[in-house]
């Protein structure tokens, strides 16, 4: 499968490096974890990846061009997504608009097919679509989220914790909703604190510690190795 | 009392330019030019007073000059003669007209006034949010101007007070803006100076260590517009009347601009923007009265030189927002750029949004 | 307005008063927003918020001198104001996109300071008058109140202007794009939103409202000069934090507190006090800057 990004990744803040020449690839159509303690450089990557935080050493390509140091916007203009951590949808913005914003400025047409597409995988959203996005639960506001970056239809969608401080039964609905995504042929780097979940429906994965890539494989084979599992306190997890 | 020989070396250091043009403005320099030596050093101090809080603490205070003002006022009430006193704010208590007082016992009047005003007001002040206490000073100023303004049985309102005797001289200013510029490397260097500027660099870890950051910088504030006041006492006592526009936003635009041109944590750096702006402004008011610099004879209309400070202003804070002198690491503070785009994208690593130090 | 009165309160004062709160009100939340709208998206204060006032009020008084007609000028003075307003943000502001809030209040001074030295320097540091359409003198009686046409202009204009912005901030593209950006910027940008082009127009929407309160300032006053644009940046900055810094709904309701506030007050206070009134209004300022929540003015993303 044809490798759609490939990073070799360094950010930092000031003095703080936050993740240190981390090596990953994405091919299209898999679903790739990264996972990792608390602090250990995820979302950080994510961030470089998405263009949030600048300037970033190392490289980032994406279906062959570098991307690295471009503006966020330019970023998603050439077909990458996100969800970011904490979901962040526009609290004064209804359902509907939300998503409109995702769509970007494409033609009339194709987000209307994207709207459809986006409505049927989250019948909770079409329920809700005048409610403002601030007064959604968790539940419904990750699944906002990923609308909202399905609107523009990307081939790459970056996942950020979309199991945070969620109900295990939203969370399993969600994780379900991600796989089918995937099955759909986007492309998703996933970042989860909950490795158990995350590695149950990924291809790969990478652990990321203190900003350092600590091991990569297939997810079943991380998920098997004893010493990931105390890294990742999948225990019971 | 290492902190007392840095302070003393940099104020050495100070003293030998400024001894020097107050010399060449009491000796060689012709009447104008002592004019504009004698303003350079009563801009110092306000530079200095001003430099003490905001260099220090890292917080843009645009309202300053109102402690200059009451500076200002309180000893033009003390010192003009009492007839014209009479006449011009018999709302004031029988004793302040009946008196006349000098030079000295005015200045300390001054001094001591602005630092309760400040005092008072800064108990309230100093517990907002920095960004909140900057627009606060805003409002200080103007609500200063206000009532100054309408207050006009004690203030003379909009007219001003006039026919304040005039005290200073080249040497008294001299002596005040070294004075005061030994203060404010004083504070600098003295414990409270660098638990102030721990604060600003960064506040959580300042406090973690126990500083405690209402307090420091209602030291600094307070001791700054002691400072201010002593600026205007001399102000007053120099050019012998003003009104309540003397003490607004002119001034106070004035006064921001030398201190972020030459950078606003040093005192140096406020030393040498005040005097790059009486340069430029010296050579702007020629060209704007048509005359002569040596070989330039340009005849430049009202408002340029409000534009050339102001472009300046802008220049440094898109290029060297550290100011002129800012290489101090601690310079780059005061008005410091955000690093990029600084959003986490959640903060795994526990970072503050926006404030990557 | 300014009318004799007792010390002893007076109903049908205030209610006059009251009714003029209503014009007064509009032309700060006119001003209001625009300030509010800037802040809301880059987190600054804009100093020369007043300057776009100033420009706007210039530009009829210099297209008066050659001979245009006040309407005509209205118009082209919000286009100028318009324009100012995203020249001031290429200019001056781009530079400092990412930088401290104090860094960006200062730059706006100066920026202020340069236009006032424009207008001082190539037209004149003396108050100009313009002549204003006679409408602008009329008032109608009602009931023995006595309302202005300026006030039900500026009222009217008010609407007009807020309802178009409203109509455009919640239906057009552009619109969302700009709400979603003023709620959160960084996130708006990930979803591909060009953030100079909405900042651009944002600016600009700024300049045009600025310009219409210019007209009715003007037309209220008869005259330009080069600070005028002080006060209206001042009444901007008032009526924003009463109704809570980076709301443009709080920019509107502050407006009308504000305007509000100081009818109640000319209604009951003696002449000699209402001097004070500004300095009343500012020492509210502070009172609500001191409760107000930590980070409301660092965050840049408050919702609308």
């Amino acid at each position: 499968m044809a490798k759609l990004l490939e990073i070799s990744l360094t950010v930092r803040y000031g003095p703080i490096v936050a993740v240190r020449e981390l090596s990953l690839e994405v091919e299209e159509g898999e679903i790739v974890a990264l996972l990792g303690p608390n602090g250990a450089g995820k979302s950080s990557t994510l961030a470089g990846i998405a263009g949030l935080v600048r300037p970033i050493e190392g490289s980032v390509r994406f279906a062959g061009e570098e991307i690295g140091g471009l503006s966020p916007e330019a970023i998603n203009r050439r077909g990458i997504a996100l969800s970011p951590e904490g979901r962040r949808v526009f609290p004064g913005l209804s359902v509907e608009d939300n998503l409109r914003v995702g769509g970007r400025d494409r033609g009339r047409l194709a987000i209307a097919a994207s709207r459809a597409t986006v409505l049927d995988k989250f019948p909770a959203l079409a329920r809700c679509l005048q409610k403002p996005a601030g007064a959604l639960s968790g539940g419904q506001q990750q699944m906002l989220a990923i609308g909202r970056a399905m609107m523009s239809d990307p081939k790459l969608l970056l996942l950020d914790e979309p199991s945070l401080g969620l109900a295990p039964a939203i969370v399993d609905e969600i994780f379900a909703l991600i796989a089918e995504l995937r099955d759909q042929g986007v492309t998703i780097l996933l970042v989860e604190q909950n490795a158990n979940r995350a590695l149950g429906i990924a291809d790969r994965g990478y652990v990321l510690a203190t900003g350092s890539l600590q091991d990569s494989g297939p997810a079943r084979q991380i998920l098997e190795s004893k010493v990931e599992r105390s890294y990742l306190a999948m225990e019971g997890a | 009392m290492k902190a007392l020989g840095r302070a003393g070396r940099a104020t050495a250091a100070l003293a030998v330019p400024l001894f020097l043009v107050a010399l060449w403005a009491d000796t060689v320099a012709g009447g104008t030019l002592e004019r504009v030596a004698i303003n350079f050093f009563i801009t110092l101090v306000l530079v200095y007073g001003l430099q003490v809080f905001s260099g220090n603490s890292g917080i843009l205070s645009l309202g300053h000059i109102s402690f200059m003002g009451i500076g200002a006022y309180v000893t033009a009430l003390l010192t003009i003669p009492t007839m014209i006193k009479t006449l011009a704010v018999p709302g004031v208590p029988h004793w302040l007209l009946q008196t006349e007082w000098g030079f000295v016992p005015a200045l300390a009047a001054a001094a001591v006034a602005a630092a309760i005003f400040a005092a008072v007001i800064g108990l309230m002040l100093m517990r907002m949010e920095e960004n909140a206490l900057s627009m606060a000073t805003i409002a200080l100023l103007v609500i200063f101007y206000t009532v100054v303004e309408a207050a006009d049985s004690i203030t003379h309102g909009p007219t001003g007070l006039y026919s304040i005797p005039v005290r200073v001289t080249i040497w008294i200013a001299f002596g005040f803006a070294i004075g005061c510029g030994a203060v404010a490397l004083l504070i600098r260097e003295s414990a409270n100076g660098r638990k102030l500027r721990a604060t600003r660099d960064d506040p959580v870890a300042a406090a973690s260590l126990g500083v405690n950051v209402i307090r420091t910088r209602l030291w600094a504030w307070v001791l700054s517009a002691a400072i201010m006041g002593i600026g205007g006492s001399l102000f007053a006592q120099y050019n012998l009347a003003f009104d309540p526009t003397s003490f607004y936003f002119e001034e106070t635009f004035l006064i921001l601009s030398v201190l972020i041109i030459g950078g606003a944590a040093t005192v140096s750096g406020a030393t040498v923007g005040a005097a790059i702006l009486a340069a430029v402004d010296e050579i702007l008011r020629r060209m704007e009265a048509g005359e002569a610099i040596g070989p330039l004879h340009l005849a430049i209309g009202l408002g340029i030189s409000q534009i050339i400070v102001a472009v300046l202003i802008l220049l440094i804070l898109w290029k060297r927002p550290a100011g002129l002198l800012g290489g101090d690491e601690l310079g780059a503070r005061l008005f410091r750029r955000r690093r990029a785009p600084a959003v986490e994208v959640g903060s795994t690593t526990g970072e503050r949004v926006g404030e990557p130090t | 307005m300014t009318e004799l009165m007792s010390a002893a309160i007076s109903a049908r004062e205030l209610i006059q008063q009251l009714i003029n709160a209503v014009g007064v009100g509009s032309q700060y939340a006119l001003l209001a927003i625009g300030l509010a709208m800037v802040f809301s998206l880059l987190g600054m204060v804009n100093f020369a918020h007043g300057e776009l006032v100033t420009v706007a009020a210039y530009t009829v008084y210099l297209l008066e001198r050659a001979g245009v007609s006040f309407w005509i000028g209205a118009v082209a003075a919000l286009l100028a104001a318009g324009l100012a307003a995203m020249a001031m943000e290429r200019l001056a502001f781009r530079p400092l996109r990412n930088a401290s809030f104090a860094t960006l209040l200062l730059a706006s001074f100066a920026v202020s300071q340069i236009v006032e030295g424009l207008f001082l320097h190539f037209v004149s540091p003396r108050a100009k008058s313009v002549s204003v359409p006679g409408v602008f003198n009329h008032f109608i009686r009602v009931g023995g109140y006595t309302i202005s046409d300026i006030y039900l202009f500026s009222a009217l204009a008010a609407m007009v202007a807020l309802g178009l912005l409203t109509l455009f901030l919640r239906r057009s593209r552009h619109g969302v794009a700009m709400l979603a950006a003023s709620q959160d910027f960084e996130i708006a940008r990930a979803m591909g939103i060009r953030a100079n082009g909405v900042i651009a127009a944002a600016f600009a929407i700024s300049g045009v409202l600025a310009g219409v309160a210019a007209i009715l300032i003007l037309g209220q006053q008869g005259s330009v000069s080069p600070d005028m644009g002080f006060d209206p940046l001042l009444i901007a900055f008032i009526s924003c934090v009463i109704g809570g810094l980076g709301s443009l709904r709080g920019a509107v309701f502050g407006g009308f507190v504000y305007a509000f506030i100081q009818g109640i007050l000319t209604a009951f206070l003696p002449t000699s006090a209402l001097a004070y009134g500004d300095a009343f209004a500012l020492a509210i300022v502070i009172a609500i800057l001191y409760f107000a929540p930590q980070g409301l003015l660092t965050r840049v993303a408050p919702s609308t």
